[in-house]
């Protein structure tokens, strides 16, 4: 009887320890499941970000909501539209951005629930560079206990160094690990990076 | 003809009045700024740019000079590029940085100069001493953005947020690395009006608390009318301004400050609502229920000028 306990007991702890952890091989597998798409949205980013700046979130999990940031000279507009509705496409109109373009970008974060895709800035020494950032959900990364959590991917321009355990380093003090929002990057590949985040940007 | 043209004049004075009755409320900052301004952004460059010998600090070792005064000359050219950092608690501290910028930069580039050379230095009632484990960290701050390249920010920051405690830093008062991201920096809203009232010349009103939002009744024309008088910093609700994650939180509290620099009502009865925060101005439109939601202080600053 004792026995029974003891190892239903061990059972409950181990399931709820299970239950609590995503997938240790998550974003590798996600990431060479979707690559394509990914780089895809990165680049269609990239470029109509260089022609107009702005970063794009969905507000909530139906993704038909969505928070657009306008980015001018020396001010940050911060919309939010419903999707089905007509007022986005004459805001980007408004705004002189690609329409067409962004539009096509939207859907395709939709379809891959991409929540938040922005430029960010960093430093190596004193030299100022870009990256793109990406936050994905995904239900492997639900749980009852801790709550949602969201893959966010780092795209930088150049190869970044990386230590054993494949995190990231600071390429201007290799003593240092590379953080983005408080969080250690992990290595997908040479100028890709990822942590598993409890907030999408 | 005569009587057309009274009539016209007539309709003319008519819709005149109708448009200063029924014309929706904007406000902007509008202060007495050229009598209140203790000193401007030329004098400040004057002497910043007069400075040839600044030795390298042994109060701030990590702090190099020729970049402290290359800081300091973009605080005086772009005030509204100072910036917190990210994941920090510096918010309170980069909102209420604005004052010394517009009103006496060459105030504060002194101020800088002298808390660089000494270790210590005197601004508003206050002397402000930073312990050792703050100075050491000043310029070592990383992956926070633009501040990484800003130690006279970092300096700034760490100095006010060593100096000023409120409840909020009793369990965590002396500094450690990385808690420029915990309660060790971080500011209730009792905290933020005493700074305000210790470091700058001025006259502070506030409403409102830490956990229970102001009661006023028209808020968005509250907040406008007070613009006319002072600067307006407002105490709020981060999470439901800047969504973090699809999770709505059971606890709602303020956690973030920001300079009201524009509000004004539109005509589909929602808002427009500008602010000043991580170094640059932001407009949203949001409802008036929502931005009721969200405000849990605002605190009027306005200059004492001098006869």
């Amino acid at each position: 009887m004792k026995n029974r306990t003891f190892i239903s007991s061990v059972i409950a702890l181990a399931s709820i320890l299970c239950s609590c952890s995503y997938p240790r091989n998550f974003t590798r597998n996600f990431y060479a499941r979707n690559e394509q798409k990914l780089l895809a949205i990165k680049a269609d980013f990239s470029r109509l970000y260089a022609q107009h700046p702005f970063s794009v979130l969905f507000e909530e999990k139906t993704f038909t909501n969505i928070s657009f940031e306008f980015n001018e000279d020396s001010i940050k507009y911060i919309y939010h539209f419903n999707l089905n509705e007509p007022a986005f496409a004459d805001s980007l109109q408004a705004h002189h951005y690609d329409v067409r373009g962004v539009k096509a970008l939207v859907e395709e974060m939709q379809a891959i629930q991409c929540t938040w895709i922005a430029n960010v800035d960093y430093y190596e020494g004193l030299r100022a560079r870009k990256l793109v950032q990406m936050s994905v959900r995904n239900k492997a990364l639900n749980n009852t206990l801790k709550g949602e959590s969201y893959c966010t991917l780092v795209f930088f321009e150049t190869p970044q160094p990386f230590n054993s355990k494949g995190i990231f380093l600071d390429r201007s003090d290799r003593k240092r690990r590379r953080q983005i929002n408080g969080n250690v990057l992990k290595r997908v590949n040479g100028k890709i990076g990822y942590a598993i985040t409890k907030q999408y940007r | 003809m005569m009587i057309a043209t009274s009539k016209i004049k007539t309709v003319k004075i008519i819709l005149f009045i109708a448009f200063l009755v029924f014309q929706p409320f904007t406000g902007r900052a509008v202060l007495p700024a050229d009598t209140a301004r203790k000193s401007t952004p030329e004098q400040a460059l004057r002497y910043l740019n007069s400075i040839k010998d600044l030795q390298q600090s042994k109060w701030w070792p990590n702090v190099p000079p020729a970049l402290l005064l290359h800081n300091l000359k973009t605080f005086t050219i772009e005030p509204f590029a100072f910036y917190e950092g990210k994941t920090t608690n510096f918010c309170a501290y980069s909102a209420l940085t604005y004052i010394p910028l517009t009103y006496d930069p060459l105030g504060f580039a002194r101020f800088m100069v002298e808390l660089y050379r000494n270790g210590q230095a005197n601004i508003g009632k206050n002397q402000l001493k930073p312990s050792k484990p703050v100075r050491m960290e000043a310029g070592l701050l990383r992956y926070k953005g633009s501040l990484d390249i800003n130690p006279a920010g970092q300096m700034w920051f760490l100095t006010l947020a060593d100096h000023f405690k409120g409840y909020l830093n009793v369990f965590n008062r002396r500094f450690q690395k990385g808690d420029e991201n915990t309660f060790w920096a971080s500011t209730n809203f009792a905290k933020f009006n005493r700074m305000l009232r210790r470091l700058f010349n001025g006259n502070v009103k506030a409403r409102g608390a830490d956990l229970f939002r102001p009661s006023i009744k028209d808020l968005p024309g509250y907040l406008a009318a007070h613009m006319q008088k002072g600067l307006v910093f407002l105490y709020l609700n981060n999470k439901k301004l800047y969504r973090k994650s699809h999770k709505q939180s059971m606890i709602s509290t303020p956690t973030h400050y920001v300079l009201l620099t524009n509000i004004r009502k539109r005509t589909d009865g929602n808002i427009e609502f500008e602010y000043w925060d991580y170094g640059a101005r932001t407009v949203q439109q949001l409802s008036p229920e929502f931005l009721k939601n969200i405000i849990y202080g605002v605190s009027v600053w306005t200059p004492r000028i001098s006869k």
